[in-house]
């Protein structure tokens, strides 16, 4: 690294390198990031260690047994395992939904600008009224079985059934995200150089083949991106849960942030709403650490 | 050979505009909620007919009915928070961003570490204590309260990182060798080449902004500072809902969007190996 | 204390105008015509006018009335509405309050609430304004704002439920509407049944709930048959909802849902839209859900009492909004003249009614005077109305414990009508709240 940096620059970086213009550039960044996220969940380990019986205070200390008490809640428990199945689903679905639409809409179609934006359009609007327009939608006498009842089919239960309300979510959050990540993965093809896919027709590649051995490896890092910032978008994802089912039927949907939010908001159970928190929060971490393992590994 | 590439070009502008057809038609469903009574909303429901998209009698009611709940105020509120965060976040992720893909120095890690932590914590959590903070500095009720949490973006510097990265390095130290300084690299060189990224990291601020509904709950509470999407929750109350102006809402939020969509659009379609820097 | 106070609101303004100028640079260049709006809360104003802050849930325009008679009576004294979204009012009262923000002066509580919010130290006591308003104010609702003996705020409405039917559709399936009588109520098998026949001669429902899944509406199905509120014991912290009564009355309820004399699927906010669109054939609400049905083009519509189980006693909900004052509140004395106004004038408690029934005693017989003085419909309403609340009224649990029990009954009453066994839903929502409740006991 340091052969292939310039006599100049060398010069100028001593023992500390370039951290005096460092801290220009970060410093606003790093204080945004500390002040503004680090802080408030620290504070929220701290709050986790303490019991606020129905938010009277004084508190007192519980320690880890707030945390005991969390991991014998069933509740917390079925949350725990809705969260994996949700993420185990939606992640796969939507990154692969969204790069077969960001290939198809990276084609030079007549009107396609257009088509990309009514895609990404669902992301723009406040999710309390993408929530309104899919719980009317996936009403049992709703248009959504109106339209099966055309083809002669029977109508489906979504939200009202315990096997279908996590399936139908699925559905509301990927219209809802797929078109936002799409976008991302657009932008990413629209810097691979054309002439690669020149050569590999020329060597006889068929579509497939390019996709497969152009497009994958050069979108290398917008997938990157995609794959960590979706994982953890959906993993703190809750406000269609929250409207349109409110974790049910059966707790069927009941995912871990929906879980964090009624403790916090509706029971004001600030103790075990922050010990949710951070295992959440150490939930994403995991998953996160492992992605970037998995990322860096690939590339040699 | 040409002749099959239209036919096959023609095939995919048919797959395209049904697949954005679909993705559009619960919008379309709002927007013709907008134009109707309620009533005639929940009627045309069931069975299906093309009177469930279409509206029989068309009224602008609904807008009127909202603009003159103070509607517009709320528009004006979101929009003014989310530019400023827009071009306060862009500045501060960019510049962040490059400091971690290009300079060297010893923390590196750590501090890329704290910009990953940041973006998995659920911001909603721990909106709370945040939000008793903010009353102690009195950023209640004011445009800078609602803008800050959405400034400093884990989730766009680590994409514009990731960009970043992929510049040749070349080119900076040719600049340095011309004896830019690294403000002037980051500022000439990089931002130039980093159109796209740019939108798709403003896309992050814009989304996380405007769609913002708790944070803007706890801080905002005045009818003055309203934003966008606390005014269309109200119109849901304890004993029913406006649907109709709940649509109309949803339209004119959606339209904001759409139209700086498509303007941006031609950043899209400029690309790294266009502007002749790679390859 | 009061030159403290002063200083304190002289301190503000100056930080507020210094504030207002950074702001103002920072934001300059993106907008000049939008700004303050923060400033002010809470504070008393240059020329010694005092501003109150109201923080509540109603619709545009409910306290415009009330609001400019008590400002007309009371020049010194100004009153400035936050209005929160309804699903979120309890929850942003609470993290203000917590956070001990002054901007709080006035906020609206609902009845079942209050004892969570007096625990927690959240409501002033209103000592003698409670002494005032006995003989003023009707003594049920009264008696429900109370926690441990004091007042902590005072009622402004009460609510209760009726039957409306559509005559169209029951004439169409040749079934008798049901009795005016407020005495002589229809059974619910009974209704079901007259609501089977109307889908039968063509309505898409047979009935439908206002308030669906919502402990609020579904609290009488029980108490009709004895099973009480689901609440026992000491402080009414300890669970039982899985009776007989209580097995039976939502055993019946699974039934409408399984046989789809009742929709499924349908969030509260879409309940009414159902028969004001004129396909249902029953639908159980509030005398609020009138004014939408009377707007409904082609809709033929009348009222009778609230429904009762064979062999059960009558049972209707009850309670409402309650407005108290902030411990926070920097100008505790004005906000209760404000709540004084509101509640005990008649004239205020008037202005203050909106569409809803007040529980000052001249208002409330104004209420009645004005819908009986309509006739027709509306003075069947009335008789209905006066005699649910006389004698049929059934209150919210007041216990400290009410939110967690409301939120899970509210899941469990969600899960029964999706299909859920109702004996083994009630006993293992039962069995979840023996384990919350646990931390209320303490």
């Amino acid at each position: 690294m340091t052969t292939a940096t310039p006599r100049t620059a060398v010069g100028r970086r001593g023992r500390f390198g370039d951290w005096p213009i460092a801290v220009t550039f970060l410093g606003p960044a790093v204080l945004a990031a500390v002040l503004l996220r680090l802080w408030p969940a620290a504070r929220a380990v701290w709050d986790s260690l303490r019991s606020t019986p129905f938010g009277l205070a004084p508190t007192t200390w519980v320690g880890l047994d707030q945390y005991r008490w969390l991991f014998t809640d069933p509740a917390f428990l079925n949350s725990l395992k809705v969260t994996a199945l949700f993420g185990i689903v939606v992640n796969p679905l939507q990154i692969a939904v969204a790069l077969a639409l960001a290939v198809l809409f990276n084609e030079r179609i007549r009107g396609v600008g257009l088509m990309r934006t009514l895609v990404f359009l669902p992301v723009a609007i406040p999710q309390s009224v993408s929530a309104v327009i899919w719980a009317v939608a996936f009403r049992p006498d709703g248009p959504l079985n109106g339209v099966l009842a055309l083809f002669g089919l029977g109508g489906l239960r979504y939200l009202t059934s315990p096997g279908q309300a996590l399936a139908s979510i699925v559905v509301v959050v990927s219209w809802i995200g797929v078109g936002y990540w799409m976008m991302f993965l657009i932008a990413g093809l629209k810097e691979i150089d054309p002439n690669l896919y020149d050569a590999a027709a020329l060597d006889g590649a068929g579509r497939w083949a390019r996709f497969r051995y152009v497009t994958v490896p050069q979108l290398r890092r917008q997938l990157a991106f995609v794959l960590v910032a979706d994982t953890v978008s959906n993993l703190l994802l809750f406000a269609p849960v929250q409207i349109l089912t409110k974790g049910g039927p059966d707790g069927s949907t009941d995912v871990l942030m929906n879980d964090i939010f009624e403790r916090a908001y509706t029971e004001a159970d600030v103790g075990a709403a922050a010990a949710a928190t951070v295992v959440l929060t150490a939930v994403a971490l995991a998953i996160v650490v492992v992605q970037f393992r998995l990322l860096s590994s690939g590339k040699d | 050979m040409a002749a099959g590439a239209r036919g096959g070009r023609v095939g995919m502008a048919l797959l395209g505009g049904l697949i954005a057809l679909l993705f559009f038609l619960p919008l379309w469903w709002a927007l013709a909620g907008a134009l109707r009574s309620e009533q005639e909303t929940f009627r045309t429901l069931s069975p299906v007919s093309l009177w469930t998209l279409i509206p029989g009698q068309p009224t602008l009611g609904n807008f009127a009915s909202l603009v003159h709940g103070g509607f517009g105020r709320a528009m004006l509120n979101s929009a003014v928070v989310t530019a400023a965060t827009l071009v306060v976040g862009l500045a501060i992720c960019s510049t962040a961003a490059f400091g971690l893909a290009v300079l060297r120095f010893p923390g590196r890690t750590t501090v890329f570490a704290v910009m990953v932590v940041s973006f998995l914590i659920p911001f909603d959590a721990i909106a709370i204590p945040l939000s008793a903070l903010f009353r102690d500095f009195e950023l209640q009720n004011t445009h800078l309260g609602l803008v800050l949490p959405g400034v400093g973006n884990g989730f766009a510097v680590f994409l514009l990182r990731g960009f970043f990265l992929g510049v040749p390095k070349e080119l900076a130290e040719a600049a340095h060798v011309d004896g830019l300084g690294w403000w002037g690299i980051f500022w000439r060189i990089y931002l130039p080449l980093s159109k796209p990224a740019m939108v798709g990291a403003g896309l992050i601020l814009f989304v996380f902004q405007w769609q913002a509904y708790l944070w803007p709950l706890l801080i905002a509470p005045s009818p003055a500072m309203k934003v966008a999407p606390v005014a269309i929750a109200q119109l849901s109350g304890e004993r029913g809902a406006d649907f109709g102006a709940i649509f109309a809402g949803a339209v004119l939020t959606a339209l904001v969007p759409l139209l700086v969509l498509l303007f941006f659009q031609r950043y899209f379609t400029q690309s790294l190996s266009g502007s002749g820097t790679k390859g | 204390m009061a030159t403290s106070t002063a200083d304190r609101a002289a301190d503000r303004r100056g930080r507020c105008r210094a504030r207002g100028v950074a702001r103002r640079r920072v934001l300059a260049a993106v907008v000049a015509a939008v700004l303050p709006g923060g400033c002010g809360a809470g504070a008393s104003d240059g020329d010694g006018t005092t501003t109150l802050t109201f923080v509540n849930a109603q619709d545009q325009g409910t306290f415009d009335q009330v609001i400019a008679g008590f400002e007309r009576a009371n020049p010194g004294i100004r009153i400035r509405q936050e209005v929160v979204p309804f699903d979120d009012l309890n929850s942003a009262v609470q993290y203000r309050l917590l956070s001990e923000d002054p901007g709080v002066d006035l906020f609206d509580v609902d009845a079942p609430r209050l004892a969570a919010f007096a625990a927690r130290g959240f409501l002033v006591d209103l000592g003698e304004l409670g002494e005032r308003a006995r003989g003023r104010v009707d003594p049920e609702a009264l008696a429900g704002t109370t926690y441990r003996g004091r007042q902590y705020a005072l009622p402004r409405w009460t609510s209760t439920q009726l039957l409306y039917y559509n005559r169209g559709l029951l004439d169409k399936a040749g079934v008798a509407a049901p009795p005016g009588d407020p005495r002589s109520p229809m059974t619910w098998e009974d209704v079901a049944a007259a609501g089977r026949a109307a889908q039968a001669a063509g309505a898409r429902w047979g009935l439908a709930f206002d308030q669906i899944d919502r402990y609020y509406q579904l609290q009488p199905l029980p108490e009709s048959l004895g099973g009480g509120p689901g609440l026992t014991g000491p402080d009414l912290l300890t669970p039982q909802v899985a009776n007989p009564a209580w097995v039976r009355a939502f055993t019946w309820y699974a039934s409408l849902f399984e046989q789809g004399v009742a929709p499924r699927g349908v969030s509260p906010e879409q309940t009414g839209p159902l028969f004001a669109s004129g396909n249902t054939a029953f639908f159980v609400g509030g005398p609020w859900n009138a004014d939408a049905f009377d707007q409904a083009r082609g809709l033929d519509y009348d009222v009778a009492p609230f429904p009762v189980f064979a062999g059960g006693r009558p049972a209707s909900s009850t309670g409402s909004w309650a407005t108290g004052v902030s411990p926070f509140s920097r100008h505790q004395e004005a906000a209760k003249e404000f709540i004084a106004y509101l509640a005990l004038d008649p004239t205020g408690a008037w202005e203050a009614s909106s569409r809803n029934i007040p529980v000052q005693v001249d208002a409330f017989e104004r209420y009645l005077g004005t819908l009986r003085g309509q006739g027709g419909r509306s003075a069947r309403l009335a008789e209905v109305v006066a005699h649910e609340l006389a004698s049929n009224a059934v209150a919210r649990p007041r216990t400290v414990g009410y939110v967690t029990f409301e939120t899970a009954m509210n899941k469990a009453f969600a899960d029964i009508r999706n299909g859920s066994d109702p004996e083994r839903r009630l006993r293992a929502a039962e069995a979840e709240l023996t384990r919350a409740m646990a931390k209320y006991r303490g």
